[in-house]
């Protein structure tokens, strides 16, 4: 399997670039497209079709190709990819469960080892349930992803293929892992502080309460330091994202969840996953700027599994992006230089993704990597 | 960038060079971006820490003082506790002796009924005895002097019949009274009639001894002579120790004292029983009494086996006894202690195993009426 990426500004730049991968008689089957939300969706869409190419879509708060970060763009992965070997499964449901059972039901049917990648759009949606819906229907299904983004506005976050776009729904590649191997890694780096706290109230991703203070209050208190909370909505993502909660679940895993939106009458903070009422929550603090050593360290096991894949794909929290900076740079190219392979993802606001535990669930501030690699024939 | 470029363009240097330089100056400034990224997220990061920390000392001092609070709380509740538990223990003693003394009033009860059945029985066995052995007792004097008279009647005709020298005549009567030993008939009579004269006597002591024991008046408290209370109830076990056991009385001479009667006697009857009892062949019981100040004392000694230490421990428990199953109830002298304890007199045992046992009872010689039932 051949991946190519390109990027570009606009459709006429992207058309050109496509020329220019396709001119060696290379013929993608599939594109991995990851694009501003005010990218031309329907153009790229269109075009692609013109060039009976499937389309993964998801639109982001950023855009990751090979070592380069890049904002309002359109970064696309160009695959050769035999049909036979994936399907692209949509949904537009509010119903996350019933869309991620559906999902999984799918893929069980078109594969006998499905592997899939899922993006959801939707700003308040739980995205803890598209992994029940999955795991629910078969937990040996590997599952990776993340939530899409919207350039940080806070408005509306798309998913879309050749025929479908939705604002408030699935999209997943499923993978055949017959013929195509699929690996993944999510890892974070976010270190807990201060003392425990307790939800005293919320409703599935929204938290209204914390020691029986406003959330909003709460965050306020400790991270708002200049403009008035109240009058952005960006300012909650780029001055709490990067804080988020550390959560102790009922299974024991940990997992960090940022909030991404406020809800100003009820001075509610409404997080990308869901936080049960009563659970124990931490504050937690960007690491230090060693920070994509230890990512690019963390990366290196998976050569053990896949030592020379076809391409990367990566769903990076968007609060990484915001603590990192202009270093996120350098993490990128850090993880790209362990297998020097195409490389394409996008800042999310959640990534679904197994952790060094071996247990798949659903994070905030982490970077959750999936590795392709067609199996040879000699394999 | 731009002004830099245009800078960069007139300096006199090769097109390479230049490439170089704004290469280089695209790096410096990339970094000088990083730095001033690090820089300010790093003021951010250090205020959102501390404020975090601040909030998080704040916090523990705060939950510090809480636990304090809730330590003190507790040790408080705690002393509380122990307070409650005090009492509650006091109150489960009380209980417990209100519990104990209610068995033993019960057993009291139920003996004091036995008894009571027993000194009826007693009482009637005696009145009925008394009216026949008074006949007896009475007719035995008239009975030995019309005796003598008879006597004195033959000897006048023996007297005769020598002096008239008759003897020929009242041959046939010599031999008849020579055939029937009348001599020593006579005699054989006297002794005979002397027998059921200290029958008569002993029976009488007995039936005595009966009425003084089982006297039913134990709800009344009366002045009673405790030597003749011992004497009575010595009487009545007479048939139990004699041939066996020496009995050595130094009764002092001391007053009448207030007392339940029927009572003390059954304090009596029960050590003495004991007494008896632990004697297992021959031996001595040393009874004495005397007066000491405002009470009476009564001591019970015995020559038997004594008792050991644990035995000793328990002798006025209820139901606790040393006999086989069957042979004793275990309440005589728990009673007895009630008994004593209700006179407000006192009850002391020493003993020494192999030696003996001694009981020694203390009572006033005055009671207080209303006290007693």
């Amino acid at each position: 399997m051949l991946a190519k990426n390109i990027s570009g500004e606009n459709i006429g730049e992207i058309k050109s670039k496509f020329s220019e991968a396709t001119r060696d008689g290379f013929s993608p089957t599939l594109a991995v497209v990851f694009c501003s939300a005010m990218q031309d969706r329907k153009a790229i869409s269109d075009f692609l079709s013109e060039k009976n190419v499937d389309i993964f879509g998801s639109t982001t708060a950023g855009e990751v190709m090979d070592a380069e970060i890049l904002e309002y763009h359109t970064v696309m992965m160009l695959l050769d990819l035999n049909k036979k070997y994936y399907q692209i499964f949509t949904e537009a449901s509010m119903d996350t469960y019933k869309a991620s059972n559906d999902l999984a039901k799918f893929a069980k049917d078109k594969f006998q080892n499905p592997s899939i990648i899922v993006v959801s759009s939707g700003l308040t949606i739980d995205a803890e349930q598209i992994i029940k819906g999955v795991k629910d229907f078969d937990p040996n299904i590997p599952l990776y992803g993340g939530l899409a983004g919207d350039d940080l506005t806070m408005k509306n976050s798309f998913v879309f293929s050749n025929e479908y776009e939705s604002s408030k729904g699935l999209i997943a590649l499923v993978i055949d892992n017959n013929h195509v191997n699929m690996t993944g890694l999510a890892t974070s780096g976010w270190d807990n502080i201060g003392v425990e706290k307790t939800i005293t109230k919320s409703e599935g991703n929204i938290v209204y309460t914390i020691d029986d203070e406003p959330a909003v209050d709460v965050f306020v208190k400790f991270f708002q330091f200049t403009d008035s909370v109240y009058n952005r909505s960006e300012i909650i993502a780029m001055n709490f994202a990067q804080y988020p909660l550390q959560l102790k679940k009922e299974n024991g895993n940990i997992v960090l969840r940022s909030p991404l939106m406020v809800d100003i009458d009820n001075k509610a903070l409404i997080f990308a996953g869901g936080i049960p009422q009563g659970s124990k929550v931490q504050f937690s603090v960007p690491p230090g700027f060693d920070l994509i050593d230890k990512t690019r360290d963390s990366m290196c096991v998976l050569k053990d599994i896949i030592s020379t894949p076809d391409a990367v794909i990566l769903f990076s929290c968007k609060a990484r992006h915001l603590a990192l900076g202009p270093i996120m740079e350098d993490e990128a190219g850090k993880i790209k230089g362990i297998w020097n392979k195409p490389l394409i993802g996008f800042f999310t606001y959640g990534e679904i993704g197994t952790a060094k535990d071996g247990v798949c669930d659903f994070h905030n501030a982490t970077c959750s990597m999936v590795l392709l690699e067609e199996k040879k024939l000699t394999q | 960038m731009d002004q830099l470029k245009e800078i960069i363009a007139t300096l006199s240097i090769r097109d390479e060079e230049k490439e170089t330089l704004l290469n280089e100056v695209k790096t410096v400034q990339k970094n000088v971006i990083a730095l001033e990224f690090k820089f300010k997220r790093t003021l951010a990061d250090k205020a959102a820490i501390t404020n975090i920390l601040n909030a998080s000392i704040e916090e523990i001092e705060k939950q510090k003082k809480i636990i304090e609070n809730t330590k003190d709380e507790i040790n408080r509740t705690l002393y509380e506790v122990d307070l409650q538990k005090g009492k509650v223990e006091e109150k489960n003693k009380e209980l417990n002796k209100l519990l104990n003394d209610l068995k033993d009033a019960q057993q009291q009860l139920v003996m004091a009924e036995k008894m009571a059945s027993l000194g009826q029985l007693t009482a009637g066995v005696a009145h009925e005895i008394n009216n026949p052995i008074n006949f007896v007792s009475a007719n035995i004097k008239p009975l030995k002097e019309d005796l003598d008279d008879v006597i004195d009647c033959i000897k006048k005709y023996e007297s005769v019949i020598k002096q008239n020298n008759l003897e020929d005549l009242f041959s046939e009567v010599l031999v008849f009274k020579h055939q029937q030993s009348l001599d020593f008939t006579m005699g054989e009579i006297t002794d005979l009639l002397n027998g059921i004269e200290e029958g008569a006597r002993r029976t009488t002591d007995i039936v005595k001894g009966l009425r003084n024991f089982s006297r039913l008046d134990q709800d009344v408290i009366k002045k009673a002579d405790i030597n003749e209370g011992l004497e009575s109830t010595l009487i009545l076990l007479h048939s139990v120790y004699k041939d066996r056991i020496n009995i050595e009385k130094d009764f002092g001479n001391i007053p009448q004292i207030d007392c339940l009667p029927g009572q003390i006697n059954q304090v009596f009857m029960n050590i003495l029983s004991n007494a008896i009892q632990a004697i297992a062949d021959k031996g001595t019981i040393f009874i004495k009494t005397w007066q000491d100040k405002e009470s009476i004392k009564i001591s019970i000694k015995d020559t038997g086996n004594g008792m050991n230490d644990e035995t000793l421990q328990k002798v006025f428990d209820p139901f606790f006894t040393t006999k086989e199953v069957g042979k004793g109830t275990g309440l005589g002298l728990s009673i007895s202690f009630g008994i004593i304890e209700k006179h407000e007199g006192k009850i002391e045992v020493n003993s020494i195993q192999g030696q003996g046992t001694e009981f020694i009872i203390t009572l006033p010689l005055t009671q207080p009426g209303s006290k007693m039932i």
